[in-house]
């Protein structure tokens, strides 16, 4: 089932002079639990084109559908829980933060959404995760692979449809690297959830279902292998 | 120009806002500083003045000298001038004593002549009491024919008529001054020393008592007090505390606000450790900065600090009319030492400053840079666990923030505590110091005797022939039995107080003869009195908005900052789902929480010290100063609310992409 749509996509950062095209007419459908890779060199509009799919930077010119809704028409209050509630967002250098503990830093979207934690899920998770012995401690006292699993959890708890993640792996070793995408995966797939991944690393493109080849902000190659 | 002054420029001219920030906040600081010492220089200089007007400026007399002693003291290099005079005791026809004192030159100057009419060139100077005695005898038009001692006769003319001056006269003896090129006796003559300005008081003083009997020293205590007295404790409520509450205040804001231009760079700074740069050059580049900020927010900060406060002084005296009570009728002086120790203040400020700033940057290893470790380390307390529970989300990380940076958090909850403590304590003790003074219960008018003689019976004869007057209350001074002699004051009621300005005439007329009275009219005291209740409101609390604005422009600086420092972390929880709006609530919860934390400690300490007040005077007025602390307290909340959404609205929806992205 289709459920995000791009239609004519553009973004310009600056103006007149300076103005720099980071997105140029982009059509692009995402489709229910797929798992698409985006690849391309640097500044080729990779975070731009994830951060517009993701409600975060609107775009110069054309629409932005997500479940049919055109969301850069809602307000910043309905498209904050929007994102609170559909969408979890994974970094290359994780951004928890720095003064909420493990615990609080995973549980963030659902009290910002007012929430309660779901105790059992949330237990779940940082079993899954291997982060259970670590739920006390704050971020600065965390390997990055740590701090990567923490971020993961903070993208799950809220149950959402849609997981961008942006270089996710960027701060890791080969070894952690793996460990991180197959733990994507997997809970990708048991929670039923999209997973958009922009990533440098071919090995972890060819995991991925499905791969987008982005250049000079134009979609290159779309290319669906499973 | 070398790589560290390029780099350092080229960033003071790419954040404009906060290069023109930051000076302007050295400027304030600076300025404050300045404006406030030239006040009190100021004000020293012209009670120092008055002084001298009321009292003379010497400050040591010696009774009963020799030429030997005066050329004794000549030849001591901490002394000045030396005035003499000489008694001469002289009869008028009606056999009326007339006591001549004969001065020189020097003596002249250094008692307290205030003219008030010249009449000739040459002959004797005469207080306006005696002229007014003299021109009751019908003696004032004519040259006055004096007998000395052995019957001679002597004729003078009055060259002057001075005012009245307690200082110049031993009771109620008529006397005259002559002044002469020399005074020609050598024997039994006083002497008027004036010490040289660089002079210790005290190693004079115990260097004549050496030669000069201790009983024949007379201190001229008024002036020795007002010149020398640092001890006085009235001397450092008035001085001292406020130049330490400016002068920390001063550091205090200097070193948020160049920390805080420090701090938003130390990533640069430490970047520019990974590729090469030596700590010394660090070093250098934040002291070019010092530099830059201090020489054009110093002196810019003296100009502003002395001519706004002329301007506020000329509008005073525009505003408020001159009367005895007024506080700000001096004239404004330039004091090359008070703009020094403003500058001072503000290098040792800047220097300070950039040292902790320094010390960070110096610490961080080049590698953490490129890392970017976090280095936010603190445990949240059980007890803040505890509290956080029944806190929103955005309460608890505007707690937090506070938490976070402990030092900048200090220095912002200082500056406001002393905004709300001295605004508080102020209004406080002025409401107390004036409660008890503003009413006429004691009569219209008052008669005030300074010193203990007795008074002929024609001035109760001319008293009680003033038919305006409605009753008379004699008080009389000390334990001892009334009588005429230990009567300290009269007050006077009146039938009908529109006839104020009627009976005054009469009262001055009657009084002109005695010296030592003084009439005092008490509704144009209580004007006289409301009037400097006003000024002193002004003073206090022109002194406590410049500490607030102080104040207000830490949080604004220190919220602004966080925006900026912190906005990958805002960009972050904007991804995860929190609104701009309950970012912008954080933001201002921060201030609003520094509002509270500072109300409290500042009306704690406010009303500490009225209760201290309230144990030794027994003064209290509870009722209106809680009313007070009340609406200090929400005046701070609402300044606080007010500034953190100044900053809270620049954070916009904008740049979250480049904020995310910056690694």
């Amino acid at each position: 089932m289709e459920v995000i749509r791009l239609e004519n996509v553009s973004k310009v950062f600056g103006k007149g002079d300076r103005a720099v095209p980071a997105l140029k007419s982009i059509n692009l459908t995402i489709h229910e639990e797929e798992f698409i890779a985006i690849v391309g060199p640097s500044g080729s509009g990779k975070s731009t084109l994830l951060h517009t799919i993701g409600g975060l930077d609107s775009p110069t010119e054309g629409m932005v559908e997500v479940e049919g809704e055109p969301i850069y028409s809602l307000s910043d209050e309905a498209l904050s829980i929007l994102r609170r509630r559909k969408i979890g967002f994974i970094f290359q250098s994780f951004n928890l933060v720095p003064i909420l503990n493990v615990e609080e830093n995973i549980q963030l979207p659902v009290l910002l959404d007012h929430q309660k934690v779901d105790e059992a899920y949330y237990n779940d998770i940082i079993e899954y995760l291997g982060i259970k012995h670590k739920v006390h401690a704050i971020p600065s006292e965390l390997s990055g692979g740590q701090q990567q699993r923490v971020a993961i959890a903070r993208a799950l708890i809220h149950k959402p449809s849609y997981i961008l993640a942006d270089e996710p792996t960027g701060n890791l070793d080969s070894k952690m690297s793996n460990e991180v995408i197959n733990l994507l995966q997997l809970t990708a797939k048991r929670y039923k959830q999209t997973l958009i991944i922009i990533t440098h690393d071919m090995k972890i493109a060819e995991k991925a279902g499905r791969v987008i080849q982005i250049e000079d902000g134009t979609i290159q190659k779309d290319v669906a292998y499973h | 120009m070398s790589i560290h002054r390029k780099l350092t420029k080229k960033y003071l001219i790419h954040n404009k806002k906060r290069t023109i920030f930051t000076i302007l906040g050295i400027m304030m600081s600076i300025a404050l500083t300045t404006s406030i010492g030239t006040f009190l220089f100021s004000l020293q200089n012209y009670t120092i003045e008055q002084t001298k007007s009321d009292y003379g400026s010497y400050h040591l007399k010696i009774k009963n000298a020799d030429s030997q002693t005066k050329k004794r003291l000549q030849a001591n290099p901490q002394i000045d001038k030396i005035g003499v005079l000489s008694k001469e005791t002289f009869f008028i026809d009606s056999g009326r004593q007339i006591e001549m004192n004969y001065i020189n030159q020097d003596t002249y100057t250094l008692l307290p002549f205030n003219p008030v009419s010249n009449r000739k060139q040459q002959g004797l100077i005469i207080e306006e009491w005696v002229a007014a005695d003299l021109e009751k005898m019908d003696y004032m038009n004519l040259p006055l024919m004096l007998n000395d001692a052995s019957g001679m006769k002597h004729s003078f003319h009055v060259q002057k008529i001075v005012e009245n001056k307690k200082a110049l006269r031993d009771g109620q003896t008529l006397q005259a001054f002559l002044v002469q090129k020399a005074v020609k006796k050598d024997r039994d003559i006083d002497l008027y020393i004036e010490l040289a300005q660089e002079a210790n008081f005290q190693v004079v003083y115990d260097q004549i008592q050496a030669y000069i009997p201790k009983e024949n020293i007379e201190i001229n205590h008024p002036l020795v007090g007002v010149e020398y007295s640092i001890n006085n404790s009235l001397f450092t409520i008035i001085y001292i505390f406020p130049i330490f509450i400016v002068v920390l205040a001063t550091v205090a804001f200097i070193f948020n606000t160049f920390q805080i231009s420090i701090a938003e760079r130390i990533r640069d700074i430490t970047l520019l450790r990974t590729v090469g740069a030596t700590k010394n050059q660090i070093k250098k580049m934040i002291a070019y900065e010092m530099w830059i900020f201090g020489g054009i927010g110093i002196p810019l900060g003296l100009l502003l600090g002395f001519f706004g406060y002329w301007i506020v002084l000329v509008l005073y005296q525009l505003i408020f009319e001159e009367t005895e009570f007024s506080l700000f009728y001096f004239p404004i002086i330039f004091s090359p030492v008070i703009m020094l120790l403003s500058s001072l203040i503000g290098v040792i400020s800047l220097i300070i400053s950039g040292w902790v700033p320094l010390k960070m940057a110096n610490r961080i290893e080049p590698l953490d840079s490129i890392r970017r470790s976090n280095r936010t380390v603190f445990k949240v307390k059980r007890f803040f666990r505890f509290i956080e529970r029944v806190l929103s989300i955005e309460t608890i990380m505007a707690l937090r923030n506070i938490r976070r940076n402990k030092l900048k958090s200090i220095i912002v909850i200082f500056s406001l505590s002393i905004s709300i403590f001295l605004f508080t304590a102020f209004s406080n003790i002025v409401l107390m110091l004036f409660q008890s003074d503003m009413d006429n219960s004691n009569g219209d008018f008052t008669i005030i005797f300074y010193q203990s003689e007795e008074i002929p019976a024609t001035f109760w004869k001319d008293l009680n022939q003033i038919p305006e007057i409605r009753e008379k209350q004699i008080h009389y001074a000390g334990e001892s039995a009334p009588s005429q002699s230990s009567i300290s004051n009269i007050s006077i009621y009146l039938k009908d107080e529109n006839e104020v300005d009627k009976v005054q005439k009469k009262l001055d007329q009657i009084t002109a003869h005695y010296p030592n009275l003084e009439v005092v009219n008490v509704h144009e005291n209580m004007k006289d009195q409301s009037s400097l209740q006003v000024q002193i409101l002004i003073y206090l609390y022109g002194f406590v908005i410049a500490i607030a604005i102080i104040g207000v422009l830490n949080i604004i600086n220190t919220s602004s900052m966080n925006v900026i420092l912190r906005k990958k972390e805002y960009a972050t929880l904007k991804a995860i789902g929190m609104s701009l709006k309950n970012l912008r609530k954080m933001i201002i919860r921060e201030g609003l929480l520094y509002a509270f934390i500072s109300g409290f400690i500042g009306i704690s300490l406010a009303v500490s010290i009225e209760f201290l007040l309230y144990l030794s005077s027994g003064i209290s007025n509870w009722e209106r100063s809680f009313i007070q602390n009340i609406a200090a307290f929400m005046s701070l909340i609402i300044i606080c609310y007010l500034s953190a959404r100044v900053s809270a609205r620049t954070l916009t929806n904008k740049d979250w992409n480049d904020a995310l992205r910056d690694e």
